[in-house]
């Protein structure tokens, strides 16, 4: 057995100590060897697979055998190391076989891809996987562009401090995403466009200040929106002030001149269909028609609302008039007529002004 | 149907005002907030079947010519 043929089979340290009866060489010695016998360190082989192969013999001496790409070819080629009589092993299910080789033998059926192998010829030389992890610590990053395609991923965790980022798109088109994000920079521009199926979505803004935010809901249905507002001045308008902001007010008003004592005014509308009117406050006013001679007198009023359908809503009066304002606004439903009459119950004849203060929705 | 009763009967109205006169009719006044025209109409036995409108017109009732001018002589300092 040859100097190289020794050297490969065992490495290179162990196999020249074998070669010098068992001493340890000195690196000098060791050099020396690998001058005078001039080894290679490794070799590659390709074998498509559309060739078949029957112990297809390769004269390559290695102490390892690693198959590069065992997921190109989609049919199981097999390898008999050193001699025919030796097991068979199937290429595309190892990734590294370690064993001493001088020559083997493929056999493969008919297939498609190329399987790449690459033998070793010395313990000292070695293939290492890909780097698939990457810890960056550099104080500045230009660019960084990440495109992941798998069908799954488990978790990835991104902490990012440096002072100043740039462009961060995310583009999230999974079904289900839950995406806590806790943005402290001074200045944050941050377009969001979530079309997700199912998304949960906790917001807390303590900007101190905060201009536009449009928010626009087209989902088919929306559990509990729950709104918690500490700015300094927020407007809010009961319903009856609401409604007169959005120009439904019904400021419906009448009256009579020298009603005789007992005599009535009246006023009256009928709900137009699709309406409701609120009615929150009434007045009337009345004073004599010859106040000269019945001014200083009492002029007093009796007032009465009710509906057409028989429900009597208030009654009132007074010296001179009254105001009434309704705690809760009354509500008067389509086709209904509401009615307003105040009667004159002075001695004497009296002028009667009387106003219903309402507003009305569509429905 | 006259515009005024269009009005009357769809709640197309802010502000209205009744007045009962010796015939036995109802002046009825119309109008609503942002616009310039009143409907005012003369109506006997109103809300009845035999419901019959005598009078009905329109009246511009913005505010003249001088007044405007002012007005916007005055927003315009």
């Amino acid at each position: 057995m040859g100097a190289e043929l020794i050297s490969a089979l065992f490495g290179g340290l162990v196999g020249y100590a074998m070669a010098s009866g068992g001493k340890t060489p000195t690196d000098a010695e060791v050099i020396e060897a690998l001058r005078s016998s001039k080894p290679t360190f490794f070799n590659r082989l390709s074998l498509n697979t559309a060739t078949t192969r029957t112990n297809e013999k390769h004269e390559i001496v290695g102490n390892f055998l690693k198959v590069e790409n065992p997921e190109d070819v989609d049919v199981s080629v097999y390898v008999r190391l050193n001699e025919l009589e030796s097991e068979p092993i199937d290429l595309t299910k190892e990734g590294l076989i370690k064993a001493p080789i001088y020559r083997f033998y493929i056999t493969n059926s008919a297939g498609t891809g190329t399987l790449n192998l690459t033998v070793g010829r010395a313990f000292g030389f070695e293939l290492q996987d890909a780097i698939t992890k990457v810890d960056i610590v550099a104080q500045h990053i230009s660019e960084l562009s990440v495109d992941i395609s798998a069908q799954s991923i488990g978790n990835i965790s991104v902490d990012i401090t440096a002072q100043t980022i740039g462009n961060i798109d995310i583009n999230a088109a999974g079904s289900d995403i839950q995406m806590p994000i806790d943005i402290q920079g001074a200045l944050i521009m941050m377009p969001i466009d979530i079309q997700g199926q199912y998304i949960t979505l906790d917001i807390d803004i303590v900007a101190q200040t905060v201009g536009n935010i449009s928010i626009d809901l087209a989902a088919q249905s929306i559990g509990d929106v729950t709104i918690d507002i500490n700015a300094q001045t927020v407007g809010v308008s009961i319903q009856g002030e609401w409604q007169v902001e959005q120009g439904n007010q019904k400021n419906i008003s009448g009256g009579d001149d020298d009603l005789a004592p007992s005599y009535y005014t009246t006023l009256y509308y009928d709900i137009p269909v699709g309406k409701v009117l609120y009615i929150y406050a009434a007045s009337f006013s009345i004073r004599a028609t010859d106040y000269a001679t019945d001014g200083d007198k009492p002029q007093i009023g009796w007032g009465t609302i009710y509906t057409t359908s028989g429900v009597t809503i208030a009654q009132f009066g007074g010296n001179g008039g009254q105001v009434f304002p309704f705690g809760l606004p009354i509500k008067i439903v389509a086709g209904d007529r509401i009615n307003f009459d105040v009667y004159n119950y002075a001695a004497h004849n009296c002028n009667i002004r009387h106003c219903i203060l309402a507003y009305e929705k569509s429905v | 149907m006259k515009e005024g009763l269009k009005r009357l009967y769809s709640g197309d109205f802010n502000f209205m005002n009744q007045s009962r006169q010796a015939d036995g009719s109802t002046i009825i006044t119309l109008s609503k907030e942002g616009e310039t025209q009143t409907f005012r109409f003369r109506v006997k036995k109103l809300y009845k079947e035999d419901e019959e409108v005598l009078e009905h017109e329109v009246i511009e009732t913005k505010p003249p010519k001088h007044i405007l001018d002012r007005m916007k002589e005055a927003k315009g300092k």
